[in-house]
């Protein structure tokens, strides 16, 4: 049997596992029920100080029982699949909705038709055994320690295969297989006197013929050596420029938690009746698409059985609209925007899948040069408030920039604000996308943050 | 299980079975509707096989004899694998002594025994309280979890253990509002045994209103300067220091990296006034939210002196760090789940108790803050550490303040143990509800006394 073949072969196993799941609910009493079905077969391995220090092998399975009886919902995990094992998940579930109170929200989503993605699976993945794995991460180890013996190298190299289903009592009835790779070190560049700043460079591939492991070891070599020899830098309230990743971490940590419908619905959104306002600078535009060809969070479905689909969340600063999966659209007269994650393990959250951040046209030059002597921000170590979009934190792998370049690493600096009123103060947007995950964004300039130095 | 386990065909390199048999069960309560109840099973045998230096890992969650010879094939394949492209000078396992027979925690009543409905009606009588609590509270939550865990380990060299362990959690969060400006606070506690242990310093009620209480301040309360401060530390604000910015350090993997810890065993780290310590075991209080009696590589746990009287002395080991450093393990190899790796992890890690009064600290400080409401944090290797509070109580000429709003602390976690002149006479674990978070979760508490010191405080004009 080919390995693709294998892959298949469980999917039609949890298409089965969910149909036997779900009749022994209905026969159990639930007026409804839902099943969804996770199995991944994974290969990996890890750095650790310095050497490569295991290779792992592993499958899992993990089977998600919801039932619903008089309104009351009652949900159940479990990672076997023989008859005693679920038939006890399905009695567990049934027992804890007796338990629990009636929600007219209670209930599931009606199918809708899937739109198909593509780049979701490539075969050469599962041709990847325990041999390649423990190859891989020696070539990234050699290569960065390769660069600079003061680095240290920490990491890991991974190939996961997954078939996941999902049916319910309304005719849901979904399945799909995947797979993709994730590569990368972290790690830190220590000299006889000094620790320099943690930092990471990491990837996340749907396609074998991704694995660029000596541009990653290459890559993460040299940011961590130019984290050395921190200095502090100057407090002062104004213009900081934020790298994808501290954008990422302060900015789009908030706008996803006030366009979350289930926050909005609970008072917790700042943005709650801003659906068609200006809520951001102009110059800000997001989309979250988990159709995206190949993206890493893309996927077949959500973790109900629908369909995603392109959303805009904000178009020139004006937002386009609130997040919702099958039971926060009931509750708010809505319909579901394919925004249910999740796994088996667990009854659905809400969350974005793959996140643009819309490129500007300014160079990434021309943007440190409009800070004067300021601070470029690598990442925030610290707390968004996602409420009050209060925060503040260490700017860590980050720099003092004058006279349009980075001029050197700072040490214990510290950046406050309030993310929903800097979105305002937004000053320029770079044109250069970084990313290596779901998540893609430019540099953004923004006027009026808090730097204090230590 | 053991029969299984003890069925299995090892090949002549040291491998370690661990079947892991884990209930986590949820309640959410939210607005007045219960948004989640939930039972997770997650059980499974986790494998490691240690070959040439090299370790190989392997799990299943299918349990019987065949499945798990299986798994054990795998893993053997897999440390081959490893082994053959290994390089580096050789590794040996720390022998130590290793655990036989039953490992219990204790509790006054066992959460299994108690049914769930009582704990989902808990829930739900105290999220129904907060907006009577409160005219601005605009959102409540309430959650209880639980984890059940039963362990069989089994290796090649000797141990053989039988573990049963609970550990409670409840919180509650609120969101108060006042002219379109948001707050929140959640009041949370954690501990290991029953729900005698869980509420023993706060009652769900207690809890309920104090998380009313502090949001419903922090609407009006103002934000602090930023700046270097003489600080007081609660006993949480302290744990988080601890784990986060010393514990992680000291962790044996961490040193061999290049933590700002290496090669300073025996030196000053810290004032006179510290003396730093991470344990398997709840010492001076009961109930600690991180007792573990055995580690996952079958060695039972001990209280490790990590700095002792400002002196580091010591690291937490797993056996094969413990080998490289020529010491005794300490019981710190952790797993959170059966199909996890272990790894070394902090348990309980807290300062001991001093001899001043809070009171006395309080009115010995001219100008400084008390810091409380620990939330959350991260530090780096190089001991730079932040972390975000929840409160801060402003001190002018030995007199405590107002509520302000939290903020973000950083400095270099030895410098601030370094700066440390007052250690309080009283003792709290108030960590107990978080996990750590190193690639995989852990149950970990943390905590000790008041103490003062030096730090860097974030600040904000405000939006």
């Amino acid at each position: 049997m080919s390995k693709t073949t294998k892959l298949e072969a469980k999917r039609a196993q949890l298409d089965d596992t969910c149909a036997k799941a779900l009749q022994l609910a209905l026969d159990g009493g639930a007026e409804g029920a839902e099943v969804c079905a996770d199995y991944a077969d994974e290969v990996s391995s890890s750095i650790e100080q310095n050497e490569l220090s295991a290779v792992s092998a592993a499958e899992h399975y993990a089977f998600g029982i919801t039932v619903l009886r008089e309104g009351r919902v009652g949900f159940s995990y479990v990672n076997r699949f023989d008859d005693a094992s679920l038939r006890a998940a399905v009695d567990d579930a049934l027992a804890i909705a007796a338990a629990s109170g009636a929600d007219e929200a209670n209930g599931f989503v009606s199918p809708e038709p899937l739109t198909e993605v593509d780049g979701l699976h490539d075969p050469a993945f599962l041709a990847l055994g325990p041999d390649d794995a423990a190859e891989a991460a020696a070539e990234m180890l050699a290569t960065a320690k390769g660069v600079d013996r003061r680095v240290s190298v920490d990491g890991a190299y991974g190939v996961t295969a997954t078939a996941s289903a999902v049916h319910n009592s309304l005719g849901v009835k979904t399945s799909g297989i995947e797979s993709y790779g994730s590569f990368g070190l972290y790690g830190m560049a220590v000299t006889d006197d000094e620790v320099g700043a943690f930092d990471h460079e990491y990837r996340g591939i749907r396609e074998a013929k991704g694995f660029a492991l000596e541009e990653v070891a290459l890559a993460f070599a040299e940011k961590v050596l130019a984290h050395l020899g921190p200095k502090a830098a100057q407090s002062y309230k104004g213009k900081v420029v934020f790298s994808s990743d501290a954008f990422e971490g302060i900015f789009l940590s908030a706008i996803y938690d006030a366009i979350d419908g289930d926050r909005v619905l609970k008072g917790k959104s700042k943005w709650g009746d801003k659906i068609g306002a200006q809520v951001a600078s102009p110059l800000i535009s997001i989309v979250d698409d988990g159709t995206k060809k190949g993206g890493i969070g893309s996927s077949h479905f959500d973790r109900e059985g629908l369909p995603h689909r392109r959303f805009s969340v904000l178009d020139q600063g004006v937002l386009g609209g609130f997040m919702y999966d099958g039971k926060t659209a009931r509750r708010a007269g809505q319909k579901s925007t394919g925004h249910a994650s999740g796994s088996a393990r667990g009854t659905p959250g809400i969350g974005g899948t793959n996140i643009d951040v819309l490129p500007g046209t300014t160079s990434e030059k021309e943007l440190l040069d409009m800070v004067g002597d300021g601070l470029f921000v690598g990442r925030l170590a610290g707390n968004v408030d996602g409420t009050s979009g209060d925060f503040s934190g260490v700017a860590k792998n980050s720099f003092w920039v004058s006279g349009g370049k980075r001029q050197h690493p700072v040490k214990e600096t510290l950046i406050a604000g309030n993310a929903f009123a800097l979105l305002d103060k937004v000053v320029a947007v770079g044109d250069t996308l970084h990313g290596d995950f779901a998540t893609k964004s430019p540099w953004v300039v923004i006027d009026g943050v808090d730097v204090t130095a230590g | 299980m053991f029969d299984v386990l003890e069925g299995v065909r090892l090949g002549d390199d040291y491998t370690e079975l661990r079947w892991h048999d884990r209930t986590a069960r949820r309640v959410l309560v939210e607005n007045g509707k219960i948004e989640t109840v939930r039972s997770q099973r997650h059980c499974g045998v986790g494998v490691r096989v240690f070959h040439k230096g090299a370790w190989g890992f392997a799990s299943t969650s299918l349990l019987d004899p065949a499945s798990v010879q299986a798994a054990v094939a795998r893993a053997e394949t897999a440390a081959k694998a490893a082994a053959k492209v290994r390089t580096g000078e050789a590794k040996t396992l720390a022998t130590g002594t290793l655990g036989q027979g039953d490992f219990v925690t204790e509790a006054h009543r066992r959460v299994s025994e108690l049914p769930f409905g009582e704990k989902i009606d808990l829930c739900v009588r105290i999220e129904n309280s907060l907006k009577q609590l409160g005219q601005r509270v605009t959102s409540g939550a309430t959650g209880y979890t639980e984890l059940i865990d039963e362990k069989f380990i089994l290796t090649s060299d000797g141990a053989r253990v039988h573990l049963v362990d609970e550990k409670p959690e409840f919180r509650v969060n609120v969101v108060s509002q006042l002219e379109g400006d948001l707050q929140s606070h959640t009041e949370a506690s954690g501990h290991t045994g029953g729900l005698t242990e869980l509420f023993a310093r706060m009652s769900p009620e207690e809890m309920a209103e104090r998380a009313v209480k502090m949001s419903t301040d922090l609407l009006r309360a103002g934000y602090v300067d930023g700046g270097k401060v003489q600080a007081i530390l609660t006993p949480a604000v302290l744990g988080l220091l601890v784990h986060e910015a010393i514990g992680h350090t000291v962790e044996a993997d961490f040193v061999l990296s290049g933590s700002a810890a290496a090669g300073k065993l025996g030196q000053k780290v810290a004032s006179d006034l510290v003396t730093l310590c991470d344990s398997g075991h709840s010492e001076h209080q009961p109930g600690a939210g991180g007792v573990v009696l055995v580690d996952d590589e079958g060695v039972p746990t001990q209280k490790t002196t990590i700095i002792e009287r400002g002196v580091l002395k010591g690291y937490l080991h797993n056996r094969e760090t413990a080998a490289k450093f020529g010491v005794e393990p300490t019981g710190n190899a952790r797993a959170f789940e059966y199909d996890d790796v272990p790894l070394i992890r902090m348990r309980n890690t807290y300062i001991e108790p001093g001899e001043t009064k809070l009171e006395e600290m309080i009115a010995d400080t001219k100008d400084g803050v008390l810091l409380a409401g620990a939330k959350n944090g991260q530090a780096d290797a190089n001991a730079e550490f932040m972390f975000v509070v929840g409160e801060v109580y402003p001190i002018k000429n030995g007199k405590l303040g107002p509520l302000h709003r939290g903020t973000t602390i950083t400095g270099d976690a030895f410098e601030v143990l370094g700066s440390v002149d007052r250690v309080g006479d009283q003792f709290e674990w108030d960590l107990g509800s978080g996990y750590c978070g190193k690639g995989q979760q852990a149950k970990v508490d943390a905590g000790g006394p008041h103490v003062r010191c030096e730090l860097t405080l974030a600040g904000q004009e405000g939006a």
